[in-house]
């Protein structure tokens, strides 16, 4: 990385070139005081707090806007400057209504802060208010408080820049600048990414309001559980309450995770279900008709027994378990080693169906290289297969915006159903339902192209387009959705051979020529809404937005490198560490359901809601349970599989229990405790453990959740190594990969396949062209599973009739 | 939405730019000649047409004082107050057509005829107090002045 020489305060300091002068002097430790300026958002300077005296510019400059050069010589605190910074302070407060004890961010409030180190006690000026309302809710999810607003816009290019939804804006002029929306009420999907970078308190969260003051709450770094990107978020708890999620409080403190200050809506607004009054508190034993609240040394017998029974007179391959996807890899662990050295059986599986991307075909040739939000956001091309990533994954749909806007990365999608990321993508290729398999065909196979291009409904042209624009880029991320079924899943292993880049000279003759057009697009076309692309040239230099200011940009060692949108947030990690019925040899869980009652006789569910997932075949399911001579249900909800069990063990949620899991990117990430058990609740893997003691088998564990990690890095190859400390130190470490070796794969066979799956393809479908009309993040909050009050919000969204088209 | 000739004069308007969202301003005028103010129809109209985010029209309105998002009486007085028309009485002149009319500033008199408005800078200094009535200028205006523009307009 080229680096320049500059002088700060007197002291010579080495810096990458082009970095802002505020974020190397911050790296030097010289912090300048600032409200607009915000890692990862365009420069603005607005507010004029950072400004500097750079010799020989008469004028003194705003350090977030100027790029370092060599020979630079910066003083950064001098009496000029001082006057400059509380003159500004001054003319903030000057219709600031000052009323801290009130405020729900007083404590971590960048005003107070400011105004403390920079500002004075006093305003000699008073402006009449902003406006005459002074509080009012403008979203289920978000307060606005006009009147503490300091103009600084940093939520506005948050929604515009990390988001793309353009839900809040800044109306009215001068002093009367408020932050508010067309007709008051934000459209948007909720993330709440503006109340988090917000300095004061003009915008703020509403489940957090008046709920507590920031210096009682305890932050705990720990692991989203709601979908398999695995953002971390600060969990704020009081009294043992776990109370907010946030990405980044009102100091800056992140929880330093792969999102760095990104969340979604999931992760910030659905946490209240750990308090929800409809966990269940106590172990349950069926008595006849009811289950009846029983202590936990009566149902762990019962279990225990029950089991050993069935096993006497049945046989061991009688039993089967079965884990839920989100559930840690501690747990999981215990409950396949349960099943193989206590039950005896191999019939263990995590649920999964064939809606879900098959992770065996994913891993048939080893463990293809994962791509991590950084690869995502550095890569040339993007293409998109099968998936909405913004309602299903938001990061990932954050880091591919990002890419796009500040990398000039080419987005090619894929995809039957609209999707608000086409705005981005260079092209978005819509196909008939059910076809995406035929266009990695196409790519694969080159002479089937006329072939697959009528499976898929598309143009042929369309097709070779995207072929051409792989084979000439460098570095390829492929993410893919459950559309991608599992033959096609399986030939993403030939990509990295058969679209291998010609030559150095290609792809880089390409990204010049892709990079000038961008240019000419920008400047001259008549496009629609604000450019998807950056025209902005300042914006580049802000490169890094998840990583440490300065550091070379990741790269995967190959070209190809992939991201599986796995619905879970474990899924990747539960077939790591063998949870998969094939790799064990039995029965898949919905083998085992279809089983009970002949070749299955007990069945140990743990996390999961087997009715629930049915998804149209209840009755069949609840038939297939009722003919079980046993149903041990672990769980934090009375879930409709739970009601037909004959005994029940409440368990605990992500945020009580310690342990690891595995986001889509293949990054072990440590899950901390931030709260003690709800109720009377015990981890998965210590009720399993448990019972297995009462059988007669000891894991050894003795109660410690890292003696399971040590085994399970002993026995895993891609954990080798790890700890729970290292994961706590490092943050997330991603597996080792094995890629596939290409001569290991039946080519021919593996291609015929995928041609016979293609030449099935019904060409009765209609391709949907719609444009898309549902509000932003109606399928993501669809997503959360569980009646608590904030997700009941997120679902019915603001209860109004039509839904808003988007773009408005 | 619009008159055929406002309709079409939209169209036009919209050859002269390289970007359609350019010609917001221009646009905005229309629909306040059409409905004499900017009525939320409007906004998201307009957004439809310049390919635009209905926040992002809303922002251009709401930022200049010529828009107006609420009704407005058919002659808006409109005295400027920034530094050489306030030096010169701008402030006495505001308070004089608030009182003649029986208003407060920036409401509209009960027969929806006059609406009176302080605004920035009207580029008269030389000429100051200035008065504008709807898109007409009145220099160097005082109370008399004032008086007699206002009573040949009732």
């Amino acid at each position: 990385m080229e680096t320049v020489k500059l002088t700060i305060d007197g002291v010579e300091v080495t810096a990458p070139k082009g970095e802002l002068l505020i974020e190397v002097c911050e790296m030097n430790g010289v912090y300048l005081p600032r409200f607009c300026h915000f890692r990862g958002l365009t420069p603005q300077a607005s507010c004029r707090m950072c400004v500097v005296r750079v010799d020989k510019i008469p004028k003194l400059q705003t350090a977030c806007t100027m790029p370092v050069a060599d020979g630079m010589v910066v003083t950064t605190a001098s009496d000029e400057i001082e006057d400059v910074r509380s003159g500004m302070i001054e003319f903030l407060l000057s219709n600031h209504p000052v009323d801290c004890p009130v405020c729900d961010r007083a404590g971590e409030c960048e005003l107070q802060d400011q105004t403390f180190g920079f500002g004075e006690d006093r305003t000699r000026s008073r402006f009449e208010d902003k406006e005459p309302t002074l509080e009012r809710q403008i979203s289920p999810f978000i307060y606005n408080d006009p009147q503490r607003c300091v103009t600084c816009k940093r939520c506005t290019r948050v929604c515009e820049e990390w988001m793309d939804e353009f839900a809040i804006t800044a109306v009215n002029r001068g002093s009367h600048t408020v932050i508010s929306s067309f007709g008051g009420w934000v459209e948007c999907s909720d993330c709440g990414n503006c109340v988090d970078v917000c300095p004061t308190g003009t915008l703020l969260h509403v489940p957090y309001k008046y709920v507590a003051r920031p210096w009682d709450l305890k932050q705990t770094p720990t692991i989203c559980n709601y979908c398999s990107d695995g953002c971390s978020i600060l969990a704020g708890t009081r009294s043992e309450q776990f109370i907010r999620a946030v990405a980044r409080d009102g100091r800056g403190r992140t929880a330093g995770g792969i999102n760095n200050d990104f969340l979604c809506a999931l992760g910030r607004y659905t946490i209240d279900a750990v308090h929800s009054p409809q966990r269940i508190d106590r172990p349950m034993i069926r008595r006849g008709e009811y289950l009846v609240p029983a202590t936990w040394d009566e149902a762990l017998n019962f279990a225990a027994s029950k089991l050993a029974e069935i096993k006497n007179d049945d046989g061991g391959a009688a039993l089967g378990a079965i884990g839920a996807a989100r559930l840690l890899n501690e747990d999981l662990f215990v409950l396949g080693k349960f099943a193989a050295e206590t039950l005896g059986t191999p019939n263990a599986d995590f649920y999964h169906d064939e809606d879900e991307i098959d992770t065996a075909s994913f891993f048939r040739y080893g463990i293809p290289v994962l791509a991590t939000q950084e690869h995502i956001q550095n890569a040339d091309t993007i293409i998109l297969i099968g998936s909405d990533p913004n309602e299903e994954n938001p990061l990932t749909a954050f880091s591919i915006r990002w890419a796009v806007r500040q990398k000039s990365a080419r987005l090619l999608m894929v995809n039957s159903m609209p999707s608000r990321l086409e705005r981005q993508a260079e092209r978005a290729i819509r196909v008939r339902e059910g076809s995406e398999g035929a266009v990695v065909e196409a790519l694969l196979a080159p002479s089937r192209i006329e072939a697959t291009a009528a499976a898929a409904g598309v143009g042929v042209d369309d097709l070779r387009f995207v072929r051409q624009v792989l084979l000439e880029s460098e570095r390829v991320v492929v993410i893919f959705g459950d559309e991608l079924k599992a033959t096609a899943v399986e030939a993403l292993a030939l990509f990295e051979t058969q679209l291998a880049t010609p030559s150095a000279d290609v792809a880089t003759a390409a990204r010049n020529a892709h990079l000038d057009a961008l240019q000419r697009q920008v400047r001259s076309t008549n496009s629609t809404n604000k450019p998807a692309v950056n025209e902005n040239p300042f914006t580049s230099i802000v490169a890094h937005p998840t990583l440490e200011v300065g550091a070379e940009p990741a790269r995967t060692s190959t070209k190809f490198s992939f991201v599986p949108l796995f619905r879970y947030s474990n899924s990747l990690g539960a077939c790591l560490i063998g949870m998969d019925a094939s790799l064990r040899g039995g029965l898949s869980a919905q083998a085992m359901i279809n089983g009970s009652g002949g070749g299955i006789q007990a069945l140990y569910v743990v996390g999961e809601d087997l009715l629930g997932k049915a998804n149209g075949d209840e009755s069949h399911v609840r038939t297939q349970l009722g003919k079980l001579k046993l149903l041990i249900v672990q769980d934090q909800f009375m879930t409709e599989t739970a009601k037909s069990a004959h005994v029940v063990f409440p368990s605990t949620s992500f945020a009580e229990s310690q342990g690891t899991q595995v986001n889509n990117a293949g990054q072990v990430q440590l899950v901390r405790r931030v709260i003690p058990p709800v109720g009377q609740a015990r981890p998965d893997w210590m009720i399993t453990s448990s019972i297995a003691k009462l059988m007669g088998s000891d894991f050894g564990y003795q109660g410690q959740v890292r003696a399971i990690f040590k085994e399970i890095s002993e026995r895993v190859n891609a954990c080798a190594g790890l700890t729970h400390n290292r994961l706590a130190n490092e943050g997330a470490i991603q597996v080792s990969a094995a890629p596939p070796d290409s001569a290991g794969i039946d080519r021919a066979d593996l291609l015929a396949r995928l041609s016979a799956e293609t030449d099935r393809i019904n060409k009765e479908i209609e391709v949907d062209s719609s444009e898309l009309t549902a509000k932003a993040g109606s399928r993501l909050h669809g997503r959360y599973p569980l009646q608590t009050r904030y997700s009941e919000m997120l679902k019915a969204g603001d209860g109004r009739e039509s839904p808003v088209v988007f773009p408005a | 939405m619009y008159s055929e000739a406002n309709e079409n004069k939209i169209d036009e308007l919209l050859t002269h730019y390289p970007v359609k969202r350019s010609a917001v301003l221009p646009v905005l005028y229309i629909a306040q000649e059409e409905h004499g103010y900017v009525t939320d129809e409007d906004v998201k109209y307009i957004a439809r047409r310049l390919d635009m985010r209905v926040n992002e029209v809303e922002e251009v309105v709401t930022f200049y004082t010529m828009y107006s998002r609420k009704p407005v009486g058919k002659y808006k007085l409109q005295v400027c107050r920034t530094i050489s028309c306030q030096i010169l009485g701008a402030e006495a002149i505001t308070e004089h057509l608030c009182r003649k009319l029986g208003t407060g500033l920036g409401e509209t008199t009960s027969d929806g005829k006059f609406t009176v408005m302080e605004v920035e800078c009207l580029g008269y200094c030389d000429l100051a107090p200035v008065l504008q009535v709807n898109f007409d200028y009145h220099e160097q205006v005082d109370t008399a002045r004032v008086d007699k523009i206002v009573d040949e307009l009732v």
